[in-house]
């Protein structure tokens, strides 16, 4: 049953919004004679996420998916670049009654649904305290909340199941209530990183129509995070490809996974495991051998994989260009880089 | 190429009248819980047949890896093997005492875990690792083993200077090759994979698949692998079983279980993968969720979650029979669902 909005904005302005978002680390001490590093686990992520819509963020381990949900959580701070929340600029905002005011707005559903729970405390607890918390609802009104939000993610009888310890319920389950969990403050946005990754495949569908239907019975903005392209299609209204920390492709889902532009894209779609294929059919061409002697810090990312590569890849680093209406790719291939650092 | 005393090739079967390599006889594993017991293997017959590709699927706690560990004698207490017979051509396994059981291991069977990429020493090098695991079968001098470990490495497509790394210097999908060189060492007739590309990416696993089959194809050697991705076996096996709560429901020719999955489960799993092309719509999945199997439905143990269920199902325990060529299936209405 859908809960009473809280003045949900309504219209397709965006919720939250990432604009060139980037983060660094260093890596190396720089002691015992090491050179020190430093890693761009993000550079330039721009995106916006919208009332009643799903984004899936799509790529392998390391791309810097999970730090980018990190950094719109507030976890880390961004080196550079902003998050908006409507029009506050949050991404530097401080102290724990600030934080807190923004994360009862955006809201997350971690991975693993067995680590994320509290294995002493009964499932009403769980959902009682951030309605306690963020005073969602006055007092005696929180079990009837609990209640209703177990109901909302499909976890009946509530009664029952609120009693129940986190050890008494199977893995889907356990993904529920964090769902609920993520919920009781009443969210605009939630971000889910690999939600279903860790479920079992006959389960799994369940938990990924859980949110399909709270996106639209709740109007919530949804930041899918995974690497697997067939649940993100299943989910997403648009897609973003991430490669070791940038956007490499983006567009409305089936536009990029049907007809994918970015060579990155294409790789990983060929190697989603086909049923109606053999293994050894539909792959990429083999790469050619084109050795870029020495990469310059300029050179496309992809350049070391990529089968398509050309001399300027070696040396250019391609920017994020509309290729298609809505259809962005980050690719030499396509179009004219703003850029003509580097052309000989 | 290769120094392990390679047969000539054996062409990838799928059974026939060959004698099989393994054969998997009324296989009962059990869990001791307060009170009586767990039946985590319940009746588990499979004959794997030397050279082909047996994918074993289902759900995390369906009793898949339980299978394969009885088979290594590597099960860990307190579960125990309570009844059935494992054969190795004509080896008793389940007898085996423990000074045929080390050279039975590896060198007959190996396996490859889901985190074996883990499982290697942090703070010594690939090749003392290949070294100490070769000095630990069998008698070889140093640089012998360290022959033998680069030709190795060359199969699965590392560059033997590599031997000079230490682990974290490979990447998990590199770290994981190096595993399964290793398996591959004492030249075994069945390499057992558990889940093995799970922890890896797509783009990975898929290379890691087809180096596998290539070698599999090249050196013979049967495959029993065990995953949960249907879809992943569908390319990849030639024959699947597929395991729900402790009991096999359906074994069959890969591409037949593809194209007419019999046993409502199968074709539930199949429906829980949404596609990458074609019509989006809205998929079901399987409702419900498996089993506690401390007290497993009576009857068929499916019939709780099954669409075609009726009042038969839950009362009697179809038994795993012959449904036309090469398959079988336990359940009562089997047959695509409409």
């Amino acid at each position: 049953m859908p809960l009473p909005g809280r003045g949900l904005v309504t219209t397709a302005s965006p919720l939250l919004e990432a604009r060139s978002l980037s983060r660094t680390f260093d890596v190396g001490t720089g002691g015992l004679g090491l050179r020190r590093q430093t890693l761009r686990a993000v550079d330039d992520v721009s995106f916006a996420l919208s009332p009643g819509k799903v984004t899936a963020l799509v790529g392998q381990s390391g791309s810097g998916k999970s730090t980018i949900a990190r950094l719109l959580l507030r976890l880390y701070a961004p080196t550079s670049g902003s998050i908006l929340l409507g029009d506050e600029d949050v991404s530097s905002i401080r102290g724990r009654r600030n934080l807190r005011r923004y994360r009862s707005q955006v809201q997350m559903i971690f991975q693993d649904p067995f680590g994320s729970l509290n294995p002493v405390k009964r499932v009403g607890h769980h959902i009682a305290r951030p309605l306690r918390r963020h005073k969602v609802v006055p007092s005696r009104e929180v079990d009837e909340r609990v209640h209703e939000l177990l109901d909302a993610v499909g976890l009946t009888p509530p009664e029952v199941i609120a009693a129940k310890y986190p050890h008494e319920l199977s893995g889907g389950q356990r993904q529920r209530v964090a769902i609920a969990r993520a919920l009781a403050v009443e969210p605009k946005v939630v971000i889910a990183d690999e939600p279903v990754s860790m479920l079992d495949v006959s389960i799994r569908l369940g938990v990924l129509n859980l949110i399909l239907e709270l996106k639209e019975r709740r109007d919530l903005a949804f930041l899918y995070i995974t690497h697997d392209l067939a649940s993100a299609r299943y989910v997403a209204d648009e897609i973003l490809v991430l490669y070791a920390g940038q956007v490499v492709e983006r567009g409305p889902t089936d536009e990029v996974l049907l007809d994918p532009l970015h060579p990155y894209t294409q790789l990983l779609l060929s190697a989603v495991p086909n049923p109606g294929a053999g293994l050894q059919t539909e792959e990429l061409p083999e790469r050619k051998q084109t050795v870029f002697a020495a990469p310059d810090a300029e050179a496309c990312r992809f350049v070391d994989r990529c089968p398509f590569a050309f001399e300027t890849c070696g040396s250019v680093a391609p920017q994020l260009t509309a290729a298609r209406i809505e259809h962005d790719v980050r690719c030499h291939l396509f179009g004219q880089p703003t850029t003509s650092r580097g052309i000989d | 190429m290769i120094v392990v005393d390679s047969e000539p090739e054996v062409p990838r079967s799928t059974g026939g009248a060959r004698e099989p390599l393994v054969e998997i006889d009324e296989l009962v594993v059990e869990y001791p819980v307060s009170g009586g017991s767990v039946r985590a293997v319940d009746a588990v017959s499979l004959a794997i047949y030397p050279g082909e590709i047996v994918g074993l699927a289902g759900e995390s706690g369906c009793g898949k890896s339980t299978v394969a560990h009885s088979l290594l004698r590597i099960l860990k207490p307190p579960g125990e093997i309570a009844g059935g017979r494992i054969l190795f051509r004509d080896q008793d396994v389940l007898s085996l005492p423990a000074s045929q059981l080390r050279k039975f291991r590896w060198r007959n069977v190996s396996i490859v875990f889901q985190s074996a990429m883990n499982s290697l020493n942090p703070v010594m090098r690939i090749g003392d690792q290949f070294i100490d695991m070769f000095k630990a079968h069998e008698r070889v001098r140093k640089s012998e083993a360290f022959g033998r470990s680069g030709e190795l490495m060359e199969l699965v497509g590392i560059d033997p200077a590599r031997l000079r790394a230490y682990p974290h210097e490979l990447s998990g999908g590199m770290r994981q090759r190096v595993v399964i060189a290793m398996a591959l060492a004492l030249n075994p007739e069945l390499l057992i994979m558990d889940e093995p590309t799970t922890a890896l990416d797509v783009v990975v696993q898929r290379e890691i698949l087809r180096e596998i089959e290539t070698l599999q194809r090249e050196l013979g050697f049967a495959v029993l692998f065990i995953t949960h991705d249907l879809s992943l076996l569908v390319e990849f096996s030639d024959r699947i079983a597929i395991m729900y709560a402790g009991k096999i429901v359906e074994l069959a020719p890969a591409r037949g279980l593809f194209e007419r999955p019999l046993h409502p489960y199968t074709v539930g799993l199949m429906q829980s993968f949404p596609p990458l092309a074609g019509e989006r719509r809205r998929l079901l999945g399987i409702p419900g969720s498996p089993p506690d199997l401390r007290a497993p439905p009576s009857g068929c143990r499916f019939h709780p979650r099954c669409p075609r269920a009726e009042k038969k199902c839950s009362i009697d325990e179809p038994r795993l029979v012959a449904h036309g060529a090469g398959e079988q299936v336990a359940c009562h209405f089997p047959g695509e669902v409409s």
